[in-house]
Formats: structure tokens, sequence, C-alpha cells
């Protein structure tokens, strides 16, 4: 049960990277048609996925975000889906084996996925300066089922540990 | 038998770790290869073109009307030049529907080639406190409807301090316009300077940015 969970949780998150996160529509309040005549090219209506923002942030040289964003949306959450199968891959019994499962745990604080979903939401549901919206895409919620079946993972280990001490 | 056991064991157990990242990696790769035929991004209907252009006006639609090139001749219609010294003619115009006035340019200085923009906001300080702008009071032109056998003149000048020079009077048939861009050329004569006109015609109904795209040409 733990590595078909995995390996799904492993298919979801990566379509939820490149498929489309969120929409934004740009508008400028009373003056949002003058901004199209004038300034086209910023009020396209866009259309990004998680890896597309990363790309999009690093051409804009905001280089904080772009580690802040790959490391608790990307590595993080890949990190702790490969160490949960190396953990489901090896003699529970073992002692590196509690050190493992608290590596997961771990990584599983640092993974700001949770965190991501719960700020597109919020973003989606407020409406920014001048009406611009931002409409979450189908690729948001392949990646929140990720988030929910990895969430789903250590949970499915306690219960089959039933004898794990920790 | 320990032997065996070590030769047995995978030397590298931390690379089945790695099952999941090849998952993740094939999984993006596969969605990616299967969507991107559609283009990276969505363009939501950027490639439009501007609706109509070439068609013939109709009869009892109303239009937006403008120019957007005048080039005059290096002389006036009596050989003189246009100011004094060298400068050159200051290019207004003005267009007359059924014997209105109905629309008069802002003034091109010094110039044998002037080009107007059917967009046009002209902002004031006062306008920072919170002016609404429509895209009406943008569009600089003529609003006129066409009607069969009706005409409009427009009255080309230099625009002086003392006394405006005529630079031509020219009458065109409404009926010879199509929608979008139409070009006259002129001959030289005793009464006219214009060299070449070019005429925006644009249906009223027109969405903004077909207008925009439009004018922005």
């Amino acid at each position: 049960m733990i590595r078909p969970l995995i390996l799904a949780s492993s298919v979801l998150l990566g379509i939820g990277l490149v498929a489309p996160t969120m929409t934004i529509h740009p508008k400028a309040g009373d003056i949002t048609w003058l901004l199209e005549i004038i300034d086209p090219q910023s009020m396209e209506i866009v259309t990004y996925s998680i890896v597309g923002i990363i790309f999009e942030l690093a051409v804009m040289r905001d280089w904080f975000l772009v580690v802040v964003l790959s490391v608790f949306s990307v590595i993080f959450p890949v990190g702790k889906l490969c160490v949960f199968w190396f953990y489901s891959s090896i003699d529970q019994a073992e002692p590196k084996a509690l050190q493992i499962f608290n590596l997961a745990n771990i990584l599983g604080k640092f993974s700001m996925a949770e965190v991501f979903i719960l700020s597109l939401f919020i973003i989606s549901l407020k409406s920014l300066p001048g009406g611009t919206h931002v409409q979450l895409e189908f690729g948001c919620g392949i990646y929140f089922l990720s988030v929910i079946s990895s969430i789903l993972v250590p949970i499915f280990i306690k219960k089959g540990s039933s004898g794990f001490v920790q | 038998m320990s032997d065996l056991s070590d030769f047995d064991a995978p030397k590298k157990p931390w690379l089945t770790a790695l099952v999941p990242a090849m998952v993740i990696f094939l999984a993006s790769g596969a969605y990616w290869a299967f969507t991107s035929g559609n283009g990276e991004r969505d363009k939501h209907d950027n490639d439009r073109i501007p609706a109509n252009s070439g068609d013939r006006l109709i009869a009892g639609k109303s239009y937006y009307l403008y120019t957007s090139e005048i080039e005059l001749y290096p002389n006036k219609q009596d050989g003189k030049p246009w100011d004094r010294g060298e400068d050159g003619p200051d290019i207004q115009y003005q267009i007359k529907w059924l014997g209105n006035e109905i629309f008069e340019s802002t003034v091109k200085d010094d110039s044998l080639l002037a080009n107007w923009s059917g967009l046009q906001i002209d902002l004031k300080w006062s306008d920072l406190l919170g002016k609404t702008l429509s895209p009406n009071e943008a569009i600089q032109a003529a609003r006129i409807r066409y009607e069969t056998k009706s005409s409009i003149e427009i009255v080309i000048e230099d625009n002086d301090l003392a006394k405006d020079d005529l630079a031509g009077t020219i009458e065109i048939d409404l009926e010879s316009l199509r929608v979008g861009k139409n070009s006259r050329a002129f001959p030289k004569d005793a009464g006219n300077s214009v060299r070449s006109i070019i005429i925006n015609v644009l249906p009223i109904d027109s969405s903004i940015d077909d207008l925009a795209q439009f004018m922005r040409e």
C-alpha cells in the first residue's frame, strides 16, 4: 500500500509541477483599456505552472524567491518521497530505519508545499489592486492531491509498523 | 557464507531512493511532451487581425475617420517657402462633414511629413487626482455616419501665428473609402501643395482591442 501511494504521489507531483497552476488576469482599474494599448504585453493573460513561475522568477533575476520556491516546493517534496521510498525498501527493524523515518518527517516539516497551496488559494480568493485576479488551474489541484497523498504515506507507515518504537 | 551475502547485497542501496525522483521526472516529461504542441503560454487570441479591413462602408453605419499621415510639397502653391527662414510648415488638418467642422488635429511643428495616431491622451497634473479616462476621450478621430453620395472635406493648413497658409482642401467621396487605410496622392497645382494623405476609417462599434491594434500601426 505504501509504495503504490508513494508512486501515485510522485506521478501527481511530476504532473503538478509542470501543469498549469494559475492564470493571472491583469487589470488596471478604469485605465485597463489604456494599458492594453500602451503596454499590451504586461496586460496579457498569463498561465503559469510551478516550474514556470520559478523560471519566470529566474528570468527576473529574483534569486531569493527562485531558491525559496525551488527548495520548499520542489526539492523538499521530492526528497521526502525519496526518503519514504528508501525507508519502505529497507528492513524496518534495522536501527537506521528510525533515522530515515525521522529524516522523512523533518523533510516533511520543511516541505512548504501545503503552505504554497494555501497561499495560492488565498491569492485566488482575494482580488488584487486594479481588479487583477488569479484563477487556479487544474495543475494546482493535481499538486494538492500529491501533497495529500504524501501526507498519507507516514500515516500508513505508522499503521503498518505497529511495533515501531519512536 | 558471509562473503556470498555481501556479494548479493546491493552496493548502493540508497540508489533505490531515486525511484520516486525518476517517476516525478518521467511524469513531468510525459506531461510536457503530451501538451507541448499547445505552446508554452496560452496567448488568449492575441493574434487577432483587426476586423473587416478592406471592406466597403455600410450605409447608415458610423465610423471613426482620421488622417494618419500627410505629406506636403517642399514649397507652397506659389513656390514660396512655408515659413520664414528654413523652418518647415506646422501641419494641422480639419475634417468637415455636411458643412460642419467636426474634427481638428493637433499641430505637427516643422514637418513636411506629419503623422498622427488615432489615440492620444492629454494628461494634466490635475488629472492625477483621480480623473477617469474613457476610450472615447482617447480616440482622436472624426465621427461620421456613412450615407451614399456623401463626402467629407479635409482642410490642411500650415498653422502660423499670424495667418494660416492653406496647403490644400481635399474632398473625399465616402463611397471611395474602405475600412482601414486609404492612401491618396495629389499633384501640385495652384490650389494644392499636399503630396499625399493616408485616411483611416474604422467602424465605431469595433472592439477597443481592434481599434488599438489598428491605430498603433
